[in-house]
């Protein structure tokens, strides 16, 4: 670039001093010439207003009234849905930072927008929730309710099944059908019976409640089609004829990749066969 | 406000404003545009600006109106394929050298992000102290003075030969 004085060669950037902005198609007087037309006739808001007849104005409130209402019923009952599916694990996180870990074939539900209002969580299934300090919260499933403030807690809910297991903090727990009330703290545990009365277990380890986190299966004295229906549901793998296997089992081991090494070391136990179908279905014999 | 003062203050910083918008935006009718929606609201609104508090006022309504009413049309996508800048000094627009470094220069200020541009140009062709532009944006001196350094370090490298 030899055409280039001295200057601009050693520093081209000083070359926006020599340039302007090009002309935009409107001047700066036509502007204010447009200006001026507006300050001398003004819009007549004021006019529109006053043309609302009397009559009309029933109309236009309750006009207002349905759309506050309808913005109202939206901010309630607009609902985020995290689903996690058989063979999934998956982290849902709430409005105030609070953390849910689901675990396979399990669902929670909350109003975002409604929170404020009502902090309130539907569970269906297995989750690990760890709640933000100070927030206070509960979450509803089928069979009870727990209530809680700053802890971490393991809810299974599933079936007729309804077991909460505190880890930190202080939860409070009621059944849906009985009213009954709990309030658990840590390494306690509450199981509903079938009566719908809570019963507490208050001495667990309830660090194994939650090693399902950790790819871990955890079973104590577990009817047997409970034990298979957990592991069909963390394999995404539907296990059939469990009806009758209510042998109760207890075993404590880590997820592998195949279900079949699994399937194997838990029917040993009770010298039970399976078959393997090939769309993917066990069958137990 | 009467239309004497309003006269003074669109005399003042119909210039300042319609740059402003400009940097951000690279497309000067629109920046136009946005600058006398400006003024309509103010005298529409009647706010009562006088001339300590306008220069701030003014930059607001103008960022504001810029993100509500203009960047819903994704006015950058469709117009600032690059900075467009006349040369003020005319006998150099016809030296073959000249053109091209300015190319460069137009094509290197779009991708400046918006914010290190809008200080860059604020402080080189208005020549506006970094304290003023600070003042303006309603941003730190030393935010302004990074963006700069930021700004500058970009075009240095993209345009020294």
């Amino acid at each position: 670039m030899k055409n280039l004085s001295e200057k601009d060669l050693n520093d081209p950037v000083e070359l926006i001093k020599k340039m302007k902005l090009m002309k935009a198609q409107k001047s700066k007087e036509q502007v204010w010439a447009e200006l001026e037309q507006m300050m001398e006739h003004p819009i007549e808001k004021g006019a529109i207003v006053k043309s609302i007849k009397f009559g009309q104005w029933s109309i236009a409130a309750s006009i207002a009234l349905l759309v506050s209402l309808s913005v109202l019923a939206f901010l309630k009952f607009y609902t985020v849905n995290v689903e996690c599916l058989p063979g999934e694990q998956k982290m849902a996180y709430l409005p105030d930072g609070s953390s849910v870990q689901l675990n396979a074939k399990s669902n929670v539900s909350f109003h975002p927008l409604w929170w404020k209002m009502d902090r309130e969580v539907e569970l269906n299934g297995e989750g690990f929730f760890q709640v933000k300090k100070g927030e206070k919260f509960t979450v509803v499933s089928k069979n009870g309710t727990t209530s809680v403030m700053g802890t971490s807690f393991n809810i299974f809910a599933r079936d007729e099944d309804y077991e909460v297991t505190c880890l930190t903090g202080k939860v409070k727990v009621t059944s849906v059908v009985a009213k009954d009330e709990v309030i658990i703290t840590p390494n306690q545990m509450v199981v509903l019976d079938q009566s719908g009365n809570l019963n507490a277990n208050l001495e667990v380890n309830a660090k194994l409640s939650v090693d399902w986190t950790i790819g871990k299966f955890v079973f104590t004295q577990t009817p047997l089609n409970k034990v298979l229906a957990e592991i069909g549901r963390r394999y995404g793998v539907e296990i059939k004829n469990t009806e009758n296997l209510t042998q109760l089992y207890t075993g404590n081991f880590a997820k592998q990749k195949e279900i079949e090494p699994i399937l194997d070391l838990v029917c040993k136990t009770f010298e039970i066969e399976y078959k393997k179908l090939p769309s993917g279905e066990v069958i137990m014999q | 406000m009467n239309r004497e003062d309003f006269k003074l203050l669109f005399d003042t910083y119909f210039d300042a404003i319609k740059n402003y918008l400009f940097y951000r935006l690279g497309d000067v009718d629109i920046a136009t545009d946005i600058t006398q929606d400006v003024f309509v609201r103010i005298w529409e609104k009647q706010m009562n600006l006088d001339m300590n508090n306008a220069k701030y006022m003014l930059y607001k309504i103008a960022r504001d109106m810029l993100v509500s009413k203009y960047r819903r049309l994704e006015v950058e996508n469709k117009y600032s394929q690059r900075m467009q800048f006349e040369m003020t000094e005319v006998v150099e627009t016809n030296d073959f050298d000249y053109k091209q470094l300015k190319l460069k220069y137009e094509n290197a200020l779009i991708k400046l992000p918006e914010k290190q541009r809008t200080v860059f140009l604020m402080s080189r062709m208005e020549e506006l102290k970094y304290a003023e532009i600070a003042e303006r944006l309603d941003i730190s001196i030393k935010t302004v003075e990074k963006r700069m350094s930021n700004a500058l370090f970009y075009l240095r490298k993209v345009l020294t030969v």
